[in-house]
């Protein structure tokens, strides 16, 4: 059956289908401490008054330092429409030195007026991400590469197959340059 | 982990490791695994739409997370091992689900706020396992010495 351009797409038709249902099955969960899935911003945005006197944890930039202050990103969707925004959050009792700008997880009871007692956070400097998905984006390149050299599409039957021949770009290169030099 | 290259780098070191152990394993084969590594990072895709803008569209609730969890990497390695050939098919099997399991096990040690780290195992359980928090998701030096660990696994196996 896995054997032809036919049998390949209807299987991966069918595959994506199914982790199709479990990015719904996933995204239909609610949380649940019990298991140590507390609730974050989204849920606080959506329902913040069913979860106050609960353990919740929220991740955001600090906005402000005297009291600790956070704007937590949020999403989600009610009556069929999308609901996206920053929440201000009131961190209380944050033991760890914080500045302005940084992305701070707090974890703790989640009083009202969306402040929360913490009893544990965790401060992270701001981030260049620009660079981090240039990185990122290095080792798709890197993987990519490898890919192309190692392996090749059969049109016949629409399979990966293994190179008997890897190519080898960067040898060639070396040697095509040690070549021109001599 | 901080980047997509901390995670090729540990697919890269493990799948260079075995590759003593089988003669089998050659370097188009650790390719195999270093792609598996990025099958969880799928999720990603939430960068350009995210969730609740899918959710909204087709009126189901919806989460690209889902494939950053056992099950979902479950089925796309299922997805990778269908486009090769019976022959490469168990083995390309193992190399994408060994890559995609580093990932998600690397990510499981992140540091978090309330000591657990996500629900990896779903949908078998959406239970948090405790995180020993060894790191935090922004760390570049981890990029730095995954990189350097590889790159050393790498010239012991070219000399051997």
């Amino acid at each position: 059956m896995l054997h032809s351009w036919v049998g390949r797409v209807a299987a991966i038709c069918g595959l994506l289908a199914v982790l199709f249902a479990l990015m719904v099955g996933f995204g239909a969960a609610t949380p649940d401490p019990a298991l140590g899935d507390y609730p974050g911003g989204d849920a606080l945005a959506e329902d913040r008054d069913r979860y106050v006197g609960d353990s919740v944890q929220v991740t955001g930039t600090v906005v402000g330092t005297a009291p600790v202050e956070i704007a937590v990103e949020y999403e989600y969707v009610a009556g069929g429409e999308r609901h996206g925004g920053t929440l201000t959050v009131t961190a209380r009792n944050v033991d760890t030195p914080v500045a302005e700008g940084q992305s701070l997880q707090v974890y703790g009871t989640l009083g009202p007026d969306l402040t929360i007692s913490a009893e544990n956070s965790v401060s992270v400097p701001a981030v260049n991400y620009t660079a981090m998905y240039l990185v990122s984006a290095l080792a798709g390149l890197w993987t990519l590469g490898r890919l192309l050299c190692g392996w090749r599409l059969d049109w016949q039957t629409g399979a990966l197959c293994r190179r008997e021949e890897p190519l080898t770009p960067i040898q060639a290169l070396l040697a095509r340059v040690r070549e021109v030099l001599a | 982990m901080p980047d997509l290259l901390s995670h090729a780098f540990i697919a890269f070191t493990i799948c260079t490791i075995l590759s003593h152990r089988y003669d089998w394993l050659t370097g188009e084969y650790v390719t195999v695994g270093m792609a598996g590594a990025f099958i969880p990072d799928m999720a990603k895709i939430k960068l350009l739409v995210d969730s609740a803008t899918v959710e909204a569209a087709l009126g189901v609730p919806f989460d690209w997370l889902g494939v950053h969890t056992l099950g979902g990497a479950f089925v796309a390695v299922l997805v990778g091992a269908v486009v090769v050939n019976r022959s490469d098919r168990r083995r390309v099997f193992g190399l994408l689900s060994l890559g995609a399991a580093s990932h998600l096990f690397a990510d499981a040690l992140l540091l978090k706020a309330a000591g657990r780290s996500y629900e990896v195992l779903w949908p078998l359980t959406q239970y948090h396992p405790p995180s020993p928090g060894l790191y935090l998701s922004t760390d570049i030096w981890l990029t730095g010495v995954t990189g350097a660990v590889a790159v050393s696994t790498w010239l012991v196996t070219s000399r051997s």
